[in-house]
Formats: C-alpha cells, structure tokens, sequence
C-alpha cells in the first residue's frame, strides 16, 4: 500500500496547484523583448548586469483540481471522491512540476555583442499517469475484475547545476542570443519503458501482472522494494561537492527578439534542448516477466496452523520486483519553444500574446497566454495575463517590477487565483529575483 | 547551504507547507476513500490424508493401493514368549531302586516331554555299597543321547576294609545333550560289578538333574491359559464428534496372532467392551467371544516358523456395526490365549528357546460409509485486530470437491474471552458441495461451489476484537446423507478463496 500512498500524496500536493512552464515576465521589460530571459542575461541594456538571486517555480496538473479530488477532510482524514476523479481524468494525466534558482548570472554588453554567465539549479518532475493507475489505487481493482488494465506510471525527474555561457549580438533591429549550458546532474530518474499491465481473474481475483518496465535512476529512487519506507530517496544537503559530480550534460538556449516597427516586435525563445548522462549511483531497474499471485498456499496453513493476514497486502506489492542492474543512463530534458509577440499601444502600455510548447517525455504541453502591461511612473511596472492550457482554461497572471535606482526587483504568477484559493485551481507559476543594472 | 534543496527544488516541502502540513498531523493522516480492491487470499489442494494429519489421527490412517482409505486404530502390541510362559524347569529327583530303573519326566506346566534338545544342567549320582570287597560300577542313561551314544560313567568303588563306602559323582554338564522320551520317563541303568565277577546291587542310589535348561522341545504342553495384559483403544475418529450420524459400513475388530510355538492355541475373550461418552458399555457380542477362535501354529515340521492368524470380529460375526453406530470413544480388551484347548495329550507340539506369539488389536474402520450432518468442530488463533484497515469486504470461496461429501460450515467470530462476538452466516451454509457418486458410492466428477460471503462494516468493526475463528462443520455423505460413498485418497478437494473489501489507507 506504500506506493499507493506515495502515488495519493504527490498527486494531492500538485493537484491544488498547477504548471506553466515560462514565466511571463517578459512582458514588462521594453519594446526590446526578452525570450525567456536569455537576452537580458547576456546582452543587458547598460553595460552590466548581475542576477543575484531569483527562485521561479511552475506546477501543473491536466487532470482535476484538488477540490475536485478530496470530498472531505480534518486533521487526521482525507476522503477522496475518487470515482468523481476517475471521470475527470484523461487515458493519460501529466503531474508537472519544475523549479529553479539562479544563484549568479553576469552580462557584460560591448557594443552591439554581448556575453554573459550563469549558474542555476534546476529541478524537474514530470510524472505521466494512465487514468487506470489512478482507478486501480484509489478506486481499487475490483472494478477491472476480468479485464487487463495498463498502469504504466511514467516519469521524468533530475536536479542538477546549469553553468551558461552565452553571447547576444544586435543586428539592426533583431536581436539574437545564445547560450550553452553545461550540466552537472546530482540526482535523477526517467524511465523507458512503462508496460504494467495488470489482470484480475474472476476465479477468485488472482492477480496477473504483465510487465516490461524500465527505469533508470540515480540517487532518486529506491525500487529494491516497494514496500520500502525509502521509496523515495532523499539527498543529504546541498553542498560544494554536487556543483561538480560525473553526471554530465549540456544543454542549448536560443533567443531570437525582431522589432517590427515602433510598436510591434516579435520573438522566439527555445531552450534546454539537451541531455544529462548520469553515471554516478546509476541503476537501471527493469521487471520483464508475467507475474501471477494466487494468494497463500493452504498447504502451509495446513502445516503451519495459523496465517498472517497483516502482510498479506504487503505481500501483494512485492508482486514487482526489480531486476538491479549498475549501469549509466540518459535523461532528455524538456525542450521548450515559445513565440510571442508584442504591441505597445502608448508609452505606458503595452499588449502581449504567446504560445509555448514543451517536449516532455511522454507527454507535451501546450499553452497559450494574452496581457497587459502598464507603466504608470518609471520605477513601476506592472502587467496581467490570461493564461489558457489544456485543462486549466482560465488563469490570471499579475506581474510587477520595481526598477529603485540600479536594482531591479521583480515578481508574479501567472495564476494568482492561486493565493485566494490554492486548492480551486491547477496551474501556476511563480517567481521572484532581484537583479543590477550597472 | 543548510537546506534540504533537493526537496526544496521540487516543491514538495513548499506544496505541503500550503495544503497539507500546515493542517494535517501527517503521522496519523488517514486516507479514505470507497475504493474496492480484489485479491485473492489463499488456494490449496486439500486431500483428505492432509487433514487428518493435522488432525493428528495420522498414525491411523492406512492407505491401500489404489487409493482406499481406512483408519486403523491398534492397541498395544503384545508379546509372550517361550521363557516368559515356561519359566525354569524344575529340578528332576530320583531314588533308584532297580538296576533298570524308570524316572518320569514330568515338567512345570504339565508339559509331557517326548524330545528336549539340553543346552544346560547337570545330573548328579551317589550311591553306597555293603560290599566288602571292590566294586565297578557303570551308569548308562539310554534316553540321553550325544551323538548317538547315550549318556554313561563308569566307577571303581575301592573298599578299604570298612563299610559301606559312600560315592558320590559330582554333577556332570549335560549341555549338547538331547533327551529322547518316547514313554515320558527316562530310565536310569546300573551295572555293579564285585571283584569276584558277581552282577549285585546298590544302596541308596539317588540321582539329581538340574537347572536343566532346552533349545527345543518337544511334547504335549498341557491345557494352559497365557494372560495377556488388558489394552484401550481410543477411537479418535469419533473425538471430535460433537454430534450427527457416521455409519460404517465394514467396520470390524481386528485380531492378529504372529505364533511361532507348535501347539494349538485358542483365543480366551475376557473383555471386549467398547465405551461410550458417558461411560456406557458396549459389550462385543458374538460367538467368538463365547467360544474363542483358534491360532495357527507351525507343524513339527516347521520348527522356526511364524505363523500369522488374522481374524476379524466384522457384521457378520458380531454386533460391531450396531456399536460403532453409537460413535463409542474407546474399546477395553483382554485377550487371553489357551494352550491345547481340546486338551487332547496326543496333541504332540513343540517349542524353542525363541518361540513366542504376539498379539494386535485393532479397530478398522474401512472410509466407506455414510455421514448425516456428522458435527465437527475447531478453533484457531487469529487476531483480526490486524485488519483494522479493513472497512468493509466480500469474500468469494469456491470449492472443487472430488469427494463425495457436502460440508455445511459456520464460522464464529470469538473475543478473548472467548464470548462469540458474531458469525459469518445466520445458520450453517452449504459451502462445500458433494461430487457425484456412482451406484457404487464412487465419486465420478467433480463440483463446483462459488460462495460469497459479505462482512458489512458494521460486522467488520465487531470482529475486529476477534481473538480465535472457530468452525463447525456438519458433514454429510452425499444425497444428505442416505449413500453410502467410500473416500478416496486420491479425492481431493481444491479450496479457493479471494476478496473484495474497501480498505482504508494510512499515510
């Protein structure tokens, strides 16, 4: 059952809130345009710019919000209208979540050519779910009795250090900057191969398990297994020795800003297109076999005289049990392209729109986001956005800057619906740094 | 950086700090929800040899060949053998009056020897002579032969001018000796020779064997009784019969003699009751109690032989069916053996040193028969509290039975007490169904039973106190009871059990 709990508490913890993958930021700086961010860092306004800390976060869940999941709840209960859940669900439900901090980024502009650093930590979760997982823990087995029901949980997950280098360059009135990232991986996962598919018998419900599931994991997962209080393995605290482990990779950031005229510009911002190898603490978990569990051997009974029924569901969850095997693996990140573009009305206002799309492993998501932004003084900017994504169709963006003398404060969401009512809502992002414009 | 990133990084603390920690004592944070799971508990293969292994009555359970089976209920094994019944045969005294004098052999037991093959003893002779003048004597004993050659001594009495003059022949080993008895005496022959060649006679002529001890003899063994000490036998099969009907069909009461002594022998019954619950005895009728039965016994010409007597009291001698139909628990027995019963003395027989008979008792109970609602009872430990994640279930038995026989079952759900804390069913279910039966009462098929069984969650929470599951059965053969069937160890019965039941998580 420790799975199943494992599985329940994730999906309550994400299912309040949801994911984008870009903050939108952008569309409060200038005509200039600033795709993901990548301009900015390498090719500032002045001559220097230094990012001294900012924390940006998105989750997103395409299946039902958490209000939609829980019926009730106290202290010490929560009931779960599951069947309700089970509706709403898609054949496939992504759970998404990806943070990062930057902890230091230099741009140095020389002229028309700009080049830049920056260290960032980067973590990603990406957990795709058939919708008969979901109805086999929450609303149990017995509905799929005399039928095979694919459970197949699918996931990408890793943390790791980025070190950027990039360079920008303005050619008349486009913009074009990169940026190569090389990547230290400290703990990661992703699995390859996802066939669990389970049988009941009518006889009396044997279980059939057939499975050809593949996942590698470094440091992250424990599958020895899942019976496991140590499902999830947890890192000791971050320290020196992880900005450089042997989990390397390297990753590719592009930027692309065209002014169109006074008020229009358009741009294009691609990045994380690359791979982390991992070899440290490496292990490649793999199940290739028909399992079948028909339950305890009377004849021990008979010998033994008494039974312990306690661990007779434990005992159902060794059903799978991994092959171990040492050995490196690949994570693909998820490549994200966005296009956006803008139009400023007056001065002081400004209009935006754009679409975005990342590659997840097994799954992809789609979004498409309009706003506003307004500048009423110099120091202050602040803008609003409606954000559409399969699933979550309506989220209100708010977003502010304060520029006081060479510091740049800036922060926002794009769903602030988020902090009124957190468990009402299953998309948001979130962000807040500080940066210098020397 | 002191911070725990990893988790940091991937929201987990964040997302939980929001929802759910902030409010939820994690410790204790119970999941529900109606969610129904399937799972199969336990399967088997049940035959009927198994159970009653566990039942410990395995000791009397026989299988034959082709599968029959029967319980066999023995008592002890007893033993009697040559020494123990024959104790020591006496000493042989004689005063010998004649110069061809006759000494009757007569032994402990009123055993009439013909022949005796000596391993041991001694025979001893004194005599006093009146003669004046020397005297030689010679002692010959024609029924004492060593190879042929009888027994004989020959003195030289030396008169030394004063009589009588007294001799005495210290006893002389016999051992390799065999004794010849044709008319049950053995004769004592004296030759005294005078110094002037005059035959004469002896005084006080006396003879003496001894501890005289035989490998073999031969003779008539007299009219005697050989006790055989008093035996129980408990009847297990009926222990745990709390009540019904059990009918056997060719129940009997099995008596085996292994007889290795060469005399007929006849079975004395002093006690052969059985015994009911209470105490009431079922006394064993039939003429074979009355007037005995006879053991088989190795001929003259099979010295060294074992000879085995089986011998049943079954429904054609006895009123054993009648009995065993009132489920007596025990059978109390004693079984003398009378030697030559027709007492006939020209019943010539032998014994060795190692002759012995050895006497078992049993009762066969062949498992053919029929059973009405035959009660069976037992209880296990079983602590249900450990399901206290269970809310509510329903359990799906199902039974392949080979055997003919219908089992009715309820289950009690018992506290620590031992107080009945509920039942699975309101009154015994059918949950095991008979296979069909020939005209034979051979099973021929199998059958099929799938029964459900709901525990609410209401009878749920009450049986989690439960600290022992006890189950009664009621058997019956099949067609309630009325068929007589026969069980087969080959039969079996395949017991399948799965469950649907809600079960509520902790985090």
């Amino acid at each position: 059952m420790k799975f199943s709990l494992i599985i329940l508490g994730i999906f309550l913890q994400f299912g309040q809130l949801c994911f984008a993958q870009s903050p939108h930021q952008q569309l409060l700086d200038d005509k200039e345009g600033n795709a993901f961010y990548l301009i900015r860092d390498v090719l500032p306004k002045k001559k220097l710019t230094i990012l001294t800390g900012q924390y940006s976060l998105g989750i997103f869940n395409d299946g039902p919000k958490y209000n939609e999941i829980v019926k009730n709840e106290t202290s010490t209960l929560i009931e779960i209208d599951a069947k309700e859940v089970y509706q709403k669900l898609k054949d496939k439900n992504l759970l998404s979540i990806e943070s990062e901090i930057k902890t230091l980024g230099i741009g140095i502009r020389l002229g028309k050519i700009g080049i830049g650093f920056q260290h960032s930590i980067v973590a990603f979760n990406h957990l795709t779910y058939s919708k008969e997982l979901f109805g086999t823990l929450f609303i149990g087995n017995a509905q799929y009795i005399g039928k095979t029901v694919s459970l197949s949980p699918n996931l990408s997950s890793a943390l790791y250090n980025s070190f950027g280098f990039g360079a920008g360059v303005e050619i008349g009135k486009t913009t074009l900057a990169t940026r190569v990232n090389l990547l230290t991986g400290i703990t990661g996962a992703q699995t390859f191969r996802s066939k669990l598919d389970l049988y009941t018998d009518p006889d009396y419900y044997q279980l059939k398990l057939n499975t050809d599931y593949e996942i590698g994991t470094s440091g992250l997962l424990n599958l020895d297994s899942l019976q496991s209080q140590n499902f999830l393995s947890l890192t000791n605290d971050y320290k020196v020795s992880d900005f450089f482990t042997s989990n390397f990779g390297v990753s590719i950031d592009f930027a692309a800003h065209s002014q169109i005229n006074d008020k229009m510009s358009v741009g294009l911002g691609i990045r994380r297109l690359g791979y982390i190898n991992f070899t440290k603490n490496a292990n490649i978990y793999l199940s290739k076999k028909e399992i079948e569990y028909d339950g305890l051997d009377l004849g021990k009974f008979i010998q033994e005289d008494s039974v312990e029924v306690s661990g007779l569901l434990d005992s159902l969850t060794d059903l799978v049990k991994f092959d171990k095997n040492a050995k490196s693996f690949k994570i693909k990140l998820a490549p994200e392209i966005q296009l956006y573009t803008k139009y400023f009305i007056t001065e002081k206002i400004g209009l935006y729109g754009s679409l975005y799309y990342s590659v997840l492993t097994n799954s992809s998501i789609y979004a498409a986001s309009a706003g506003l932004n307004y500048k009423p003084v110099a120091f202050f900017n602040v803008g609003s956005n409606v954000t559409y994504l399969s699933g979550s169709s309506l989220n209100i963006g708010l977003h502010a800057m304060f520029n006081i003398w060479k510091l740049s404060i800036h922060l926002g969401s794009d769903n602030i619906l988020t902090a009124v009512n957190p468990k009402n809502t299953n998309f948001t992002t979130a962000y807040v740094g500080v940066r210098w414009n020397l | 950086m002191k911070i725990n990133l990893l988790l940091y990084l991937l929201g987990f603390i964040l997302i939980s700090t929001v929802n759910i920690s902030c409010d939820k004592d994690l410790d204790n944070l119970e999941v529900q929800s109606d969610a129904e799971y399937a799972f199969p508990l336990f399967y088997g293969n049940l035959d009927l040899k198994k159970v009653i292994e566990k039942s410990g009555d395995s000791l009397a359970l026989l299988i034959g060949p082709n599968g029959e089976m029967s319980f066999k209920y023995s008592g002890d094994i007893v033993s009697r053998t040559s020494k123990e019944i024959y104790s020591q045969i006496p000493p042989i005294p004689a005063i010998i009056t004649d110069t061809f004098f006759g000494v009757p052999v007569k032994l402990n037991n009123n055993i009439s020897l013909r022949k005796a093959t000596i391993t041991d003893g001694t025979i001893f002779f004194t005599y006093k002579s009146f003669h004046t003048q020397d005297v030689t004597v010679k002692i010959t004993i024609p029924e004492l032969k060593k190879n042929g050659k009888p027994w004989t001594t020959t003195r030289f009495v030396n008169y030394t001018g004063t009589a009588p003059v007294t001799d005495i022949i210290l006893p002389s080993l016999l051992a390799g000796y065999v004794l010849d008895l044709p008319k049950d005496s053995l004769h004592i022959r004296y030759e005294a020779i005078k110094a002037d060649g005059f035959r004469d006679t002896l005084s006080s002529f006396a003879m003496l064997a001894n501890s005289l001890k035989f490998s073999y003899v031969e003779g008539y063994f007299g009219n005697e009784v050989f006790p055989i000490s008093r035996d129980t036998i408990y009847l297990n099969i009926y222990k745990n019969l709390l009540g019904g009907e059990l009918y056997f069909e060719e129940p009997k009461v099995s008596v085996n003699v292994y007889n290795s002594f060469g005399f007929p022998v006849r079975s004395k019954v002093n006690i052969v009751n059985f015994q009911g619950t209470n105490g009431q005895n079922y006394p064993l009728q039939s003429p074979f109690v009355t007037n005995g039965f006879d053991f088989l016994y190795p001929k003259l010409n099979e010295v060294g032989k074992t000879v085995v007597t089986s011998f049943a009291f079954n429904n054609d001698n006895s009123n054993i069916a009648e009995i065993l139909n009132s489920s007596p628990q025990l059978l109390d027995y004693q079984i003398d053996a009378v030697a030559n019963p027709d007492s006939d003395p020209n019943n010539i027989g032998f014994m060795t040193d190692s002759s012995y008979f050895l006497v078992n008792v049993s009762v066969d109970l062949p498992i053919h028969g029929r059973a009405k609602n035959f009660k069976l009872e037992d209880a296990f430990p079983s602590d249900l509290g450990k399901l206290d994640g269970f809310q509510e279930a329903e359990f799906k038995l199902v039974t392949e039975n080979k055997m003919p026989l219908d089992v009715n079952m309820q289950i009690y759900f018992e506290g620590a007490g031992g107080e009945i804390l509920d039942s699975v069913f309101n009154t015994e279910m059918l949950l095991i169904g008979s296979a069909p039966v020939n005209g034979l009462g051979e099973a021929t098929g199998t059958t099929r039973k799938e029964t459900f069984i709901p525990i609410n969650a209401q009878k749920m929470n009450t049986i989690r106190a439960t600290r022992n599951i006890r189950i009664k059965a009621l058997v019956s053969t099949s067609l309630q009871g009325t068929t007589p069937v026969k069980v087969n160890a080959n039969q079996g019965l395949t017991v399948k059990m799965g469950a649907k039941a809600k079960i509520k998580s902790k985090l």
